[in-house]
């Protein structure tokens, strides 16, 4: 099994954390065989889902912690997000696709393309988000 | 943030950014916002630099075009990558736009 983990501090106007995705969370995602184009939905998942942990759990607040685990075990490719901020509400959102010219509502839809399999769980104040996706042509 | 600004042909032509995301989202939505308004609202979007975009990224582009379309105008997209069509494709905001390979045709379609 391969794993890797990242973290970082919250930053609302700070991008570095999308390179440590890029460079140290994706190659994860290739080595397990998935074709560019869901590369780039799985990165675009896990900043939407990063982003909900900056915005909704942290509250825009900079320097919380935010811890990435990822990994690819032999029926899927697994990455869970860790922080300190507020529970996320329940029931998780749907992703159902938002209104053609609503202006807000896709981060959800965008994660769950990515990751058909979501959990979350809170233990002894932090939160964890397991976004998961099964590896290419396994059953 | 400036976004790269200029006019032809009475069409505000604006380029966006590499990373569209909710860092810059906010600074870049007010940007759009203001050079729709002070031009004839006729604008092309070009993302041909544009390699990631977010949520918030595409909620910039839709608030630009509804400004767009208040004065009686209209926002058009061009030459986005595959994988930015793969992100309108799967939040279907590619049958909201009209999206051109290039932003030439992107500036004629209005004629």
């Amino acid at each position: 099994m391969q794993r890797t983990e990242i973290d970082f501090a919250s930053d609302p106007k700070d991008t570095a954390w999308h390179g440590l995705i890029e460079r140290r969370l994706l190659p994860l995602a290739h080595a397990a065989g998935f074709g560019d184009l869901v590369q780039f939905g799985l990165q675009l998942a896990l900043v939407e889902a990063v982003n909900n942990i900056i915005e909704h759990a942290y509250d825009m607040t900079p320097g919380q912690p935010i811890a990435i685990r990822g990994e690819c075990a032999a029926d899927a490719l697994r990455y869970q997000l860790r922080d300190r901020g507020r529970p996320m509400p329940l029931p998780l959102p749907s992703g159902a696709p938002a209104a053609p010219d609503a202006a807000g509502g896709r981060g959800w839809q965008i994660i769950r393309a990515g990751f058909p399999d979501v959990s979350y769980s809170r233990c002894d104040d932090v939160n964890q988000l397991t976004l998961s996706r099964p590896l290419p042509g396994g059953s | 943030m400036r976004l790269i600004h200029r006019q032809e042909n009475g069409v505000d032509v604006v380029c966006l950014p590499e990373r569209l995301v909710t860092a810059n989202a906010g600074d870049a939505r007010a940007e759009l916002k203001q050079i729709i308004q002070a031009g004839s609202g006729r604008v092309v979007v070009n993302l041909g630099d544009t390699e990631l975009m977010d949520s918030s990224g595409l909620a910039v582009v839709v608030a630009g075009l509804q400004t767009a379309r208040k004065m009686a105008g209209d926002l058009h997209l061009a030459e986005m990558s595959d994988t930015i069509w793969a992100l309108f494709e799967l939040t279907r905001l590619h049958r909201v736009f009209q999206i051109f390979d290039d932003e030439a045709a992107a500036v004629r379609a209005f004629g």
